[in-house]
Parts: structure tokens; C-alpha cells; sequence
């Protein structure tokens, strides 16, 4: 039986996998491995795209009537948002003044760093029905653990939460684990903790009964994270789960974005 | 020595090629499309028409690669190409030596199986971090994933098989018959 275990080849090779550690970890590889990420990143990037459009979930109506129905539901919701902005112009106006005349400093003073997503991480971590997404800016761009990353319109999508020099991990808010601090817009202002829930939905658990919470409240980030501003959407309230005889109240959460078709993101500097 | 060098480089960049596609085209397609492990695939396939030695590289530099590119601990995936490598030569050097689509069909299994074991258990040990909520192996996730693996593996693996017989003699689909 012929047995490579045997032959010096076996050790040659184990010795090759025992210094490319070593080299590794001492960092005298990195700048190859610094090149080849960034020489790649533009690959990597034309591949998710081409995959990302072949495979796009396209429509989510099962009929034409169901189509139309939510058509007619969006003009009207269209709408009253219209007069909603109106309204908000108005009270941004006034609140700015008031703010200049208080010396306030905005709360909105950050910038945005663009994106581009290169990869999802799942083969590689096959133990959670869980896509991470993998960003081509790194630790040398800025981009460290905590930092928000918000899709093009400005909706939340998940948080960074390992970074290298020219790449990053981000979790997505419906992955389970990726938690954020977030507020609800009710008249109780009720503040909570989302939860990722099988990789659909986001959960905000162990909400006191007596908050009172509707189907449609708008979620934003509450700010008291460490470092994910106040006041970035993440999602409307779907169902609310209130049992008379349970302590808590769970609520579910939809989120805005379409999460499974990103390409370009940015990441939120405070 | 220019020849081995040369070579070296080609099977370099081949495995970059792989492990690109692997990364972001296969990694990005939605559950359970992106179970298809395309490195282990080809390095089944590399054993028909490369020397031992080639092979080995090339397992080497995917394992280095996905290393490099994924967020898991480093070192997991080159010691599990390199193993699963290993294990697919040891066993058909010594007992499926036909050559035939069945022996490949068992060493695929094989190998698409040992991959993912060895990967995970090396992240596992590796992860200081105690990301890992509960081992691998209670997870039922784990044992879906790797059934969609050895299934998109085998039938890739089964129309790989058929264009190599046609282009290379050697091979037959089928056990050869002592008489």
C-alpha cells in the first residue's frame, strides 16, 4: 500500500503549509497579500455583479391583481408622504433656525464612505443560512468594527464587524446576531435591540407589554450604539406578538432595503 | 528548473482564477446555489490528467487563496485542501484504482466530505474569538449544506467526467471487466 505519509514529499509539503503560517503571522506576506486583494477587488466586484443580476429574486407578486393591488396602496401612501414632506420641510426650516440661534450642532454630522460589495460570505462559513457580505474597503480606508453600512438610500443594512487592511465583513440586519441599538417611532418612543431572525426578517424582543406598538411603526437606529448615528431607517414594523399572559411582546420587523440585491453600499464614518 | 517555475505560476494563477469565481460569482448566488464547491471539483478532477506534485500546488495556493480573501481563521482552508487532497491520492493510488466514473463518484464524496469537515473543525479550533456558538456538527445547517455540496458536486463532477473520456482515452465511464 503505497502511503504518501511515507515519502519526503509529505514533509516537503508540510513544511511549505508550516512556513506560509509562519510568514504569515509574522506579516511578511501581507504585502503580497495586500496586492493581490486590491489588484482582485475589480474582479471580485465584476463577478458579484454578474451574479447578483442572473440570480435577482425580480418580481415578488405571484399575480397581476396582487401587482395592482399594491400599486394602488403605494399611490396612496405616495401621497400622504408628499404632504408629509411638505410639512417636514417646513419644520427642517424652523428647526434649523432654532438650532443656529441655540448653537446646536447637527446630528446628522457624518460622512459616508462608498463600497463596493466583492463577495457573500457562505461556503465558507456553511454553518448559518447567513449571507455576510464582504466590502472592498478596509481598515485603511477607515472602515473598522461597529461602523453602520447603509444601502443608497440611506436605509441601514447591517454594521461592520471585522475588518483587514483592504477588505471588510459587514453582518446584515436580518442575519442572526447582528444586533442593533434601535428606537421605535411610537408615541412611546420605545427603544429596544433588533435581532436578525432567520435571514428574513429583524426581531425586537423583550418589549414590555405596556408599550404601545402598531403595525406600520417606522424602526430607526437609536443612536446609543457606539458608533451608528441616531435616526437611520431601519424598517416597518410588520407584526406585533402581544400574549396577556406573557411579560414581553415581540415584534417583527421588515426591513426597507432589498438586502439580497446590493452592490454598492457606504459605510458611515462618525 | 524554468519549466517547474513556469508552471508554478500558471498553476498559481489558475487557482486565483478559481478561487475568484468560487468567492464572489458562486458565493453570491442566492441558497442553495452557492454550496457548489468548484475548488474541490476541480482538484478531483486535476488527479486524472495532472501529475501528484501539480495537484498539490494547486490545492495549496486554492487553500492560501480562500484564505486570504474569506474572514475566516487563516489556515483553515489550505490544511483542508491540503488533507482532502491527501486523502483523495491515498485512496486512489491504493484502492480505487480503475479509473472509472464510479471510483470518481466515491472520491468525490470522499473528498467534498472530508473538505468540509476538516474546514470546519480547523475554523473551530482556530476561531479564539468563541464566535462559534455550538459545534458544527449539531448544527443542522451544516449536514443541508453539505448534501447540497456533494449534489452539485456529483453532477457536475459526472458531465466533467464524460467530456475528459471523450477528449482522453485513458478513461472509461464504467468498471473494467476482468475477462
Amino acid at each position: 500500500m503505497k502511503l504518501f505519509l511515507h515519502s519526503k514529499k509529505f514533509w516537503f509539503w508540510l513544511l511549505l503549509i508550516f512556513l506560509i503560517f509562519i510568514f504569515h503571522f509574522i506579516g511578511l506576506l501581507r504585502p503580497l497579500e495586500s496586492v493581490l486583494l486590491r489588484a482582485t477587488s475589480p474582479i471580485n466586484q465584476y463577478f458579484h455583479r454578474l451574479s447578483t443580476n442572473i440570480y435577482d429574486r425580480g418580481s415578488d407578486f405571484d399575480s397581476l391583481d396582487e401587482a395592482n393591488g399594491e400599486l394602488a396602496r403605494l399611490k396612496g401612501q405616495l401621497a400622504r408622504a408628499t404632504v408629509n414632506e411638505a410639512q417636514m420641510e417646513l419644520l427642517v426650516e424652523e428647526n434649523t433656525k432654532l438650532r443656529q440661534q441655540l448653537d446646536f450642532v447637527s446630528n446628522n454630522d457624518y460622512s459616508t464612505l462608498s463600497a463596493n460589495i466583492v463577495s457573500r460570505q457562505n461556503l465558507f462559513n456553511g454553518t448559518d443560512r447567513v449571507q455576510d457580505i464582504i466590502l472592498d474597503k478596509g481598515v485603511a480606508d477607515g472602515v473598522i468594527p461597529g461602523l453602520g453600512v447603509v444601502d443608497e438610500q440611506g436605509i441601514i443594512i447591517g454594521k461592520i464587524v471585522e475588518s483587514k487592511d483592504y477588505s471588510a465583513r459587514a453582518c446584515l440586519t436580518v442575519a442572526p446576531a447582528c444586533n442593533l441599538a434601535v428606537g421605535i417611532l411610537n408615541s412611546d418612543r420605545t427603544l429596544g435591540l433588533s435581532d436578525g431572525d432567520l435571514g428574513l426578517t429583524i426581531k425586537l424582543d423583550y418589549v414590555p407589554q405596556l408599550e404601545n406598538i402598531n403595525q406600520g411603526d417606522i424602526v430607526i437606529t437609536s443612536g446609543l450604539g457606539d458608533n451608528i448615528p441616531r435616526g437611520l431607517v431601519v424598517g416597518r414594523v410588520t407584526q406585533v406578538n402581544k400574549q396577556s399572559n406573557e411579560i414581553w411582546q415581540d415584534v417583527s420587523i421588515e426591513s426597507l432595503a432589498s438586502i439580497y440585491n446590493l452592490t454598492v453600499v457606504s459605510v458611515i464614518i462618525p | 528548473m524554468f519549466k517547474i517555475v513556469t508552471q508554478s505560476v500558471f498553476l498559481f494563477f489558475l487557482a486565483l482564477l478559481l478561487v475568484i469565481l468560487q468567492f464572489s460569482f458562486i458565493s453570491s448566488t442566492p441558497y442553495p446555489w452557492y454550496n457548489f464547491n468548484l475548488l474541490l471539483l476541480v482538484l478531483i478532477l486535476a488527479f486524472l490528467v495532472s501529475p501528484k506534485e501539480q495537484v498539490f500546488f494547486l490545492a495549496l495556493a486554492m487553500g492560501y487563496l480562500v484564505d486570504i480573501f474569506s474572514f475566516q481563521a487563516f489556515g483553515a482552508a489550505t490544511l483542508s485542501m491540503f488533507f482532502s487532497a491527501l486523502i483523495i491520492y491515498v485512496v486512489l493510488e491504493n484502492i480505487l484504482t480503475n479509473r472509472s466514473l464510479y471510483s470518481f463518484i466515491i472520491l468525490a464524496m470522499l473528498g467534498i466530505l472530508t473538505d468540509r469537515l476538516f474546514y470546519h473543525l480547523f475554523v473551530f479550533i482556530f476561531d479564539w474569538s468563541g464566535n462559534n456558538s455550538a459545534f458544527f456538527l449539531w448544527q443542522g445547517f451544516f449536514w443541508e449544506s453539505l448534501a447540497w455540496s456533494l449534489f452539485f458536486g456529483l453532477i457536475l463532477l459526472i458531465l466533467s467526467f464524460h467530456l475528459i473520456v471523450i477528449l482522453n482515452k485513458k478513461l472509461k465511464p464504467f468498471f473494467l471487466s476482468k475477462g
